[in-house]
């Protein structure tokens, strides 16, 4: 167990450091920096940008230097100092832009994730034991709309249905007046009364995909001679499937909080930007858009070491659950 | 040299000539002002001077446009996320304080933070009086030593500034010297005559020329003691970049105000949550110190606060709109005219009204061939005024009206508008006819009668005439009018290749000279002695011939202009130099037949029907306005005076 | 090593039931699988459908009564114009398919377009009208359209029309053929690669599994839209739309062969060591005989599968990168696309009608999810 834990540590940093050149190339790729981009902004705003300062600036950000040296840079200040660096958009340090929005993030996060888990779990079961039935068909259909419909198009629908019907205030996690309160009670229950559009919406797109891998799942541990075994001792149904199968095919379930959260912090940003939340997504975008290359490039590894680290948790707890599957 | 020589004569300059009697005149010693009841308690525990104190021996005095207001209240108005900067719109709400301003009325300019000013008879040395009594923010006097350090210690600094003061502060690239006579009394000195200084002071699109010494010392390099250890300690890697987020630079106007919280001001409310990224909103409190005041001897402003909510997405900003969550938005880019009828849907649930603009622009779109493309084939062939009159006769302008301009407006091509001094039937209605058969035949003529199997005629070489036209992402009317051109002009053997890119790309291929065409709202409709840049190439936005520009402003990126352009931006000289406004007017219009001669870009139709959106319970806002940039809508309507009724 | 594919594959064991036909003992495995498939009701109703979808994406320019770039000017936001099939005159009721002309008109302060049905025009509507002309399957030359206005110039807006008066239903058919072609041509690469690079990872294993195990690891640990924009951005300003349209294909699938790789690879595995593969063995057939005919089938089966799951998926990430602006671009006609272009508050409020291709999204992503779903029952057809 610890060699198996300490090899896939080894492999995570690795990849970890190839991720790290990726998200660097990344946001390389697009034509120009974020000096065009911000010069584009200014002239938008009707002001002339001389090119001296254009130049000036490019030398001050040393974004005239060849690109490995930027990647170096930047990847020394992460590893050797734990600086991040400064966004230039916003001339502060990537690592408290990025913190500021963790924390609703990773609160919408995990509440989607449950309700994920609350849709597809009973779903699943459900059509794994009554396989076939109408009933089966119409809680999959339900489970598969949310994944056939655009996210932008469900929270767009939403929004417009809260305006017309509820009169509730548009975007956004708070009503204004809560926007920049400390927290209370009223604050709460404020955004537990907002959060409702982005959790369906959000968590539409992911149940469908576990309901499908608790149907299989169960509908395999179904057909095991245990079960028949169970089932012939005159256990009753609900125990045979509780004690059992359903824990079994619970698995998948474990291994979702490897992908599911980061792809939420990340797979949110389209649903974030139209609900106007106050997400890290949005901000990702803007800073790809804008070509703010230290926050987005540290937004991207950010993100992707959470998927690595997640992935290699999951692995972990799942080698300790079930352990037939460790060393194969 | 004294002042009183100057005084003598009271020099009248400018557009509509400038008023100096607009201010009433207060017995010096009665004063007792009226403040607003949130600051009574700070006033009482003494941690505030009283209002008389707080205030200039003359404050500004504002007629608020309905009635006197009330005091309290806050103003919702957007700013968008994405790429939309956000800065150019707090500035516009709270930032337009230069030393003299736009009328409400626009085009004359009144005092502001200078009370008066007058100017020599060449127009190269100007005189400013500033108010006595004026403080910052933070309650320290306002001086002539602030104009000189924004002047002399930030503008002229060459770290700070690389690229020099700016356009308004130099003539023929020599800066203006500027010098305190005595604590109020400032004195601008140019090397040659600049007639429109006063206007260039007032546009906000220029820097406005005053920053607070007190604070910003600690900062400037030639002042500040310890400043490497302020620079390590701010994670910043150059006094520049600290200098800049603390105090201010050519990053944008006011651009400072918006991030440092601590920087003083003279703006109705001061930011208490900056824009920096840290919040789904910023905001700005009442400024105690402000030195404007109503008609009833009421300190302004009457709204408590000024809250920019960042909205993420335009479609977001609508429905709040809508749902009456923001009590002023002013987007003609985003809100278009097919919006309106779903606007027009809510009013009465939403609580808001419709403010008509008045726009500074000409056309709703503007198609630029560029004339200095690198293509041989094109670059003589865009060179042909024929080939660009055949693709103007080519188009159906009335049918793009219909379609995306809801039937408003008529055609037109890039020229002053109808209420313009400058406006001239033949330059604004010139080959708008649509006439594809006479399109053809000056293609014909022109010798184009190739074409390849799809129609499309052929270059010399036999390669297809195809334009790719360079188009923004966020300018969806744009983009759909290329889509109808392109119709258009296949249908007389031209190919339009649409390339519709992000800004950032967009500025880029502009000021490379990488573009074929590109498309953009016509610009110069008023206002276009200001902003002449699509009748003559004197900046970077001359989108016809970028090059030419830099030809003109001595950058090595230049291209030498024809000559007919070169005539051209002689004129453009001598009206600069000139001070005489009869004589500027009549060199300005010699200019604009030159370009109306050239034909240089397509215009579509006329801008009309564009809207600003208020909510009802706001009072004060003006029904109509003017929509520019250079009059920095609606700043010069005076947010201070805006109040919310009671309800 | 631990994945996904590992826990999600069903541990499949032969299991012999009382009620099991007599023939189904007999029977190859590809019978198997289309008697099973034919027993699920939902999921051959669905196969149904999508090869309607590819039929329609095929034959658009045929079916679609317009091409995607005819537009009325005047019917900007005209909504759907119902057929009708009688006409009224003196002498009665007389058989004619028609729609009736709008009288349009623009409000002076809302800026609203109304539009009031004209009884008194009439547009005559009849099948194989001839209208614009086009190659049918890129070879024939024609003009016949299913169903079009008897004057190719009429109006004839049956599902609405959009913003530049262009006809909703036309471009929802033109859009098929992109949207489906996307997904299947994005799959089909994804699928090339997966069965490659998840083949030689699950057959070889040791360090070569390692190393493309790793890979994948590396790739799927790369937050998407970055990823997208990045390399969307990089495709050059020269290109045409059709071959921005081959670059954004293979952008997708350069993601989408992760998942493929490592389904492939975990099935690789598990029937490495399946009971009936042993059985095999044990019965003295030969390796490629026990690929060919026990283990390819079993395997294969579970690969259309999984195809049939990819494809919404590209579907969906063509929609999305829409959205943020980087995907398809007119004048290139995709579900996403005509989306991206709906996908506001006007659409919503006045012009629902905009919103069909979203309809199509649904029906063709929930059709291939329920087929996906019923081959994967069926891949396995000893179970119950």
């Amino acid at each position: 167990m610890l060699a198996f834990m300490l090899r896939r540590f080894i492999y995570m940093v690795v990849t970890l450091f190839l991720v790290s050149i990726l998200s660097f190339a990344i946001i390389q790729l697009p034509p120009g920096d974020y000096l065009s981009s911000m010069v584009a902004g200014m002239s938008a705003e009707g002001q002339q940008v001389d090119q001296q300062f254009i130049n000036a600036m490019r030398d001050r950000y040393g974004l005239g230097d060849p690109v490995y040296v930027q990647y170096w840079k930047w990847i020394s200040g992460i590893v050797l100092r734990g600086d991040f660096g400064q966004s230039f958009e916003w001339n502060r340090p990537v690592s408290s832009l990025i913190y500021e929005r963790m924390g609703l993030t990773l609160l919408l996060s995990v509440a989607t994730l449950f309700f994920i888990w609350a849709v597809a779990f009973p779903i699943g079961i459900y059509s794994a034991i009554r396989k076939n039935s109408f009933g089966a068909h119409l809680a999959t259909l339900v489970g598969f709309i949310g994944l056939a419909i655009p996210n932008f198009l469900i929270a767009l629908v939403f929004m417009y249905l809260s305006f017309r019907y509820f009169g509730q205030s548009v975007g956004g996690l708070f009503s204004p007046q809560y926007e920049n309160a400390s927290w209370s009670l009223a604050k709460v229950g404020d955004l537990i009364a907002h959060m409702w559009i982005p959790i369906i919406v959000l968590g539409t797109a992911g149940t469908a995909t576990l309901i499908r891998i608790m149907r299989a799942n169960l509908l395999d541990e179904l057909n095991k001679p245990y079960v028949t075994t169970a089932r012939a001792m005159g256990h009753p149904e609900h125990v045979v499937l509780l004690k059992y199968p359903v824990r079994v095919a619970l698995n998948p379930f474990v291994s979702t909080v490897g992908w599911v959260l980061p792809g939420l912090v990340s797979g949110a940003t389209i649903t974030a930007i139209v609900l106007n939340l106050p997400m890290s997504g949005p901000m990702l975008l803007r800073s790809l858009l804008t070509q703010d290359m230290y926050l987005a490039g540290s937004f991207i590894l950010l993100l992707s070491t959470l998927t690595v680290i997640g992935t290699l948790i999951s692995d972990i707890l799942l080698a300790w659950l079930d352990p037939r599957i460790r060393y194969s | 040299m004294t002042t009183s020589k100057y005084l003598r004569k009271q020099a009248i300059i400018g557009l509509g000539g400038v008023v100096l009697t607009a201010l009433m005149v207060f017995p010096g010693a009665a004063l007792a002002f009226n403040q607003a009841p949130a600051l009574d308690s700070e006033v009482e525990a003494g941690t505030l001077p009283p209002v008389d104190d707080r205030l200039p021996a003359q404050p500004m005095v504002l007629e608020p446009l309905d009635e006197v207001g009330v005091y309290g209240g806050s103003l919702r108005t957007d700013i968008l996320g994405g790429t939309d900067r956000g800065y150019g719109w707090i500035n516009r709400i709270i930032g337009y304080e230069p030393l003299v301003r736009w009328a409400p009325e626009g085009g004359r300019v009144i005092p502001n933070i200078a009370e008066s000013w007058e100017a020599n008879d060449d127009s190269t040395e100007f005189i400013f009086k500033l108010r006595e009594g004026l403080r910052w923010s933070d309650g320290a006097p306002v001086t002539a030593h602030d104009v000189t350090f924004f002047v002399e210690d930030m503008a002229k600094n060459t770290e700070l500034f690389p690229g020099g003061p700016g356009g308004h502060l130099e003539v023929n690239g020599q800066p203006v010297v500027v010098e305190a006579l005595d604590d109020l009394t400032i004195k601008f000195t140019f090397a040659d005559p600049y007639g429109l200084f006063i206007q260039q002071l007032a546009n906000a699109n220029n820097q406005p020329a005053i920053a607070p010494r007190h604070y910003g010392e600690q900062f400037h390099p030639a002042y500040a003691e310890d400043l490497d250890a302020k620079v390590a300690a701010s994670g910043f890697t150059s006094w520049v970049e600290l200098f800049q987020q603390k105090v201010g630079g050519p990053t944008g106007n006011n651009f400072a105000s918006w991030v440092n919280p601590e920087l003083p001001s003279l703006h109705a409310w001061t930011v208490t949550q900056p824009y920096d990224g840290s919040s789904s909103q910023v905001v700005a409190k009442r400024n105690p110190y402000y030195w404007k005041v109503d008609t009833a001897e009421n300190q302004l402003p009457y709204l408590d606060e000024v809250v920019f909510p960042i909205i993420g997405d335009t479609e977001v900003l609508k429905l709040m709109v809508m749902n009456g969550q923001i009590d002023f938005t002013y987007r003609p880019q985003n809100l278009t005219l097919a919006d309106k009828a779903v606007f027009f849907d809510s009013m009465e649930a939403g609580q808001y009204h419709f403010i008509e603009l008045s726009p500074d622009v000409s056309a709703t779109q503007a198609i630029h061939l560029n004339l200095t493309t690198t293509d041989p084939n094109r670059n003589a062939l865009f060179n042909e005024k024929d080939f660009r009159i055949a693709l103007s006769h080519a188009i159906d302008r009335q049918e793009i009206i219909d379609i995306i301009y809801v039937g408003q407006g008529e055609p037109y091509q890039v020229a002053p508008r109808p209420e313009s001094q400058f406006y001239d039937e033949v330059f604004a209605h010139q080959y708008t006819e649509f006439d594809p058969d006479l399109a053809n035949q000056m293609l014909d003529d022109l010798g184009l009668t190739d074409r390849n199997s799809a129609g499309i005629r052929l270059f010399e070489d036999s390669s297809p005439i195809s334009i790719q036209v360079d188009v923004r992402t966020d300018t969806t009317p744009q983009i759909d009018g290329l889509e109808l051109i392109q119709r258009y002009w296949a249908d007389v053997g031209i190919e339009l290749r649409i390339n519709v890119i992000d800004s950032a790309l967009y500025r880029e291929r502009q000021v490379g000279n990488l573009f074929e065409a590109i498309s953009n709202v016509g610009a110069g409709g008023l206002n276009e002695m200001l902003n002449p840049r699509l009748y003559v190439p004197i900046n970077d936005n001359a989108l016809y011939a970028v090059p030419w520009s830099y030809w003109y402003n001595e950058d090595p990126r230049g291209i030498e202009p024809d000559e007919t352009t070169m005539r051209q931006l002689e004129l453009y000289d001598d009206f600069l130099a000139t001070a005489d406004e009869a004589r500027q007017v009549e060199l300005f219009a010699e200019i604009l037949g030159i370009a109306r001669d050239e034909f240089r870009t397509l215009g579509i139709s006329l801008i009309t029907g564009t809207y600003a959106i208020a909510g009802d319970k706001m009072g004060n806002i003006p029904t109509k306005m003017i929509d520019s940039a250079i009059y920095p809508t609606p700043a010069p309507t005076n947010p201070s005076t805006w109040y919310v009724k009671a309800q | 090593m631990i994945d996904q594919a590992d826990i999600d594959t069903p541990a499949t064991a032969p299991k012999a039931h009382a009620e099991v036909e007599h023939r189904e003992q007999y029977a190859g495995q590809w019978t198997l699988i289309w008697w099973k498939l034919g027993r699920n009701k939902v999921a051959l109703f669905s196969g149904a459908v999508v090869l309607i979808i590819y039929l329609v994406a095929i034959f658009a320019d045929f079916l679609a009564p317009f091409s995607s770039e005819h537009y009325q000017g005047r019917y900007a936001y005209a909504p759907p114009q119902p057929l009708s099939f009688f006409v009224q005159n003196e002498e009665g009721w007389r058989f004619q398919p028609h729609v009736n002309a709008y009288t349009t008109d623009i409000d002076p302060v809302s800026f609203r377009r109304t539009f009031v049905p004209d009884p008194e025009e009439v547009v005559p509507v009849r099948f194989f009208a001839a209208g614009e002309t086009y190659h049918l399957l890129g070879i024939i030359p024609t003009d016949i359209h299913l169903l079009g206005p008897e004057n190719p110039r009429d109006p004839m807006f049956l599902f609405g029309a959009d913003r530049l008066g262009r006809d909703v239903l036309s471009r929802t058919i033109h859009g098929t053929r992109v949207s489906m072609s996307i997904g299947l041509i994005g799959v089909g690469l994804s699928l090339v690669l997966g069965i490659i690079l998840g083949g030689l990872s699950g057959f070889i294993g040791g360090a070569v599994d390692t190393l493309i195990q790793r890979i994948i690891e590396f790739l799927q640990s790369i937050p998407t839209i970055p990823l997208w924009m990045g390399l969307a951005a990089a495709i050059p300003q020269s290109w045409t739309p059709l071959q921005v349209y081959f670059a954004i294909t293979v952008i997708l699938s350069l993601i989408g062969w992760t998942s493929l790789a490592r389904e492939v690879r975990g099935k690789f595995m598990a029937l490495r060591h399946e009971d009936f593969v042993t059985a095999a063995r044990l019965d003295g057939l030969g390796e490629m005989v026990i690929i060919r005919k026990h283990l390819v089938p079993s395997f294969l089966s579970h690969i259309i599968a999984s195809v049939t799951l990819a494809i919404p998926a590209m579907i969906l990430a063509e929609t999305a990168l829409s959205f943020i602006g980087i995907g398809l671009k007119p004048p290139v006609v995709s579900w996403g696309v005509l989306l991206q272009e709906a996908q506001n508050i006007r659409s919503v409020a006045t012009a629902p009608w905009l919103f069909l291709p979203g309809a199509a999204i649904v029906v063709s992503v929930l059709s291939m999810n329920f087929l996906g779903d019923g081959l994967i029952d069926a891949a396995d057809p000893y179970g119950n």
